[in-house]
């Protein structure tokens, strides 16, 4: 498959070419050359521009149209599933690198926020985790309308 | 179709507008079934993979950057298709043939003989369209897109990715085939 066909480049293969042309251009405009010459590609034309012996079924177009269509939503039923599923991993990892290293972070965060309530570290893991859960939130928000 | 027609069908398909897609599909149904059938040749597998050209169309249409004509792209993804499939069954998709056999081919054609008149006759009309079935598909495929979709030449090598010279070859040898095959059935070739 490596040879690669020329197009028409002697005389000969030039003037058989405008014939093919003219009879194609003819058969396009439903007329015939304007000199009137014959030309022996009209019927060979005219056959390839025959409609083709089978056709698509007319309810192609509405069937592929549902078929697309349950076929997205099943795609995003699985990202859905899957995004819960590493939502609630980040979730199970936080909630440990909180119990871990809670104390340590959040002394300098009191220094800085000096009230009542963050006080107590489990009030503050507490809105930490609803912080992000609602981030999290958001960002599946968005990927919805984005998805819809 | 043009890029002010493409760009908002393309957009409302995007956003999930009610019956865009279907709208998508008929709009395109007829050059995938040309390429795809004129290609694999059978109709329950070239239904498949119409079917299989525009889920992928749906699925990808976001990688659309409209470059070239929403037409040239879903035909060159139909293209694609057909010919993995005929690549699986091993299936060549075009003869070689060698340009030394061409100016015999021409020569050996008879300026005087009447076509017109002998296809009158039942017998040369069926040799023509066996003729033209026996094509190798790529060939088959390229002469019903110019002839039957009436496409431009440069949007059939879009299409099959064929330089713009290959698909005028292409042309030009495959109809001085048919007309050596009429000729040659009626007797005037030797």
């Amino acid at each position: 498959m490596n040879h690669t066909p020329q197009p028409p480049h002697d005389e000969a293969e030039e003037r058989e070419w405008l014939m093919q042309e003219r009879a194609a251009e003819a058969s396009r405009l439903g007329s015939v050359p304007d000199d009137a010459t014959p030309t022996p590609y009209g019927v060979i034309v005219r056959t390839l521009r025959q409609p083709l012996d089978e056709n698509l079924p007319a309810d192609f177009a509405c069937h592929v149209a549902e078929h697309a269509r349950r076929r997205a939503s099943i795609n995003m039923y699985f990202e859905l599933v899957s995004s819960w599923i590493l939502c609630g991993i980040l979730m199970v990892i936080m909630t440990g690198l909180l119990i871990h290293f809670g104390t340590d972070w959040l002394k300098p965060i009191q220094s800085v926020l000096p009230l009542h309530a963050m006080a107590n570290e489990w009030v503050a893991a507490l809105v930490a985790c609803l912080l992000v859960f609602n981030l999290i939130n958001k960002l599946l928000d968005a990927r919805m309308r984005t998805v819809h | 179709m043009s890029d002010s027609t493409d760009r908002p069908l393309v957009e409302a398909v995007l956003s999930n507008a009610p019956g865009a897609f279907e709208r998508l599909v008929r709009e395109y149904q007829d050059l995938c079934w040309h390429i795809i059938y004129r290609m694999v040749r059978h109709p329950e597998d070239a239904r498949d993979l119409c079917q299989d050209t525009f889920l992928r169309v749906h699925r990808t249409l976001h990688q659309y950057r409209y470059e070239s004509a929403l037409k040239s792209w879903i035909g060159r993804i139909a293209y694609h298709i057909a010919l993995r499939h005929l690549e699986r069954k091993r299936i060549p998709i075009f003869d070689v043939v060698q340009d030394s056999d061409l100016p015999a081919l021409v020569e050996n054609l008879s300026d005087g003989f009447d076509l017109e008149a002998a296809y009158a006759d039942l017998d040369m009309a069926v040799r023509l369209h066996a003729a033209i079935e026996a094509l190798p598909p790529l060939q088959r495929t390229v002469l019903t897109l110019y002839h039957l979709d009436e496409l431009p030449i440069g949007d059939i090598a879009a299409i099959t990715g064929l330089a713009i010279g290959t698909i005028k070859s292409h042309l030009f040898r495959t109809r001085l085939h048919l007309r050596e095959v009429l000729e040659s059935a009626h007797g005037v070739l030797p």
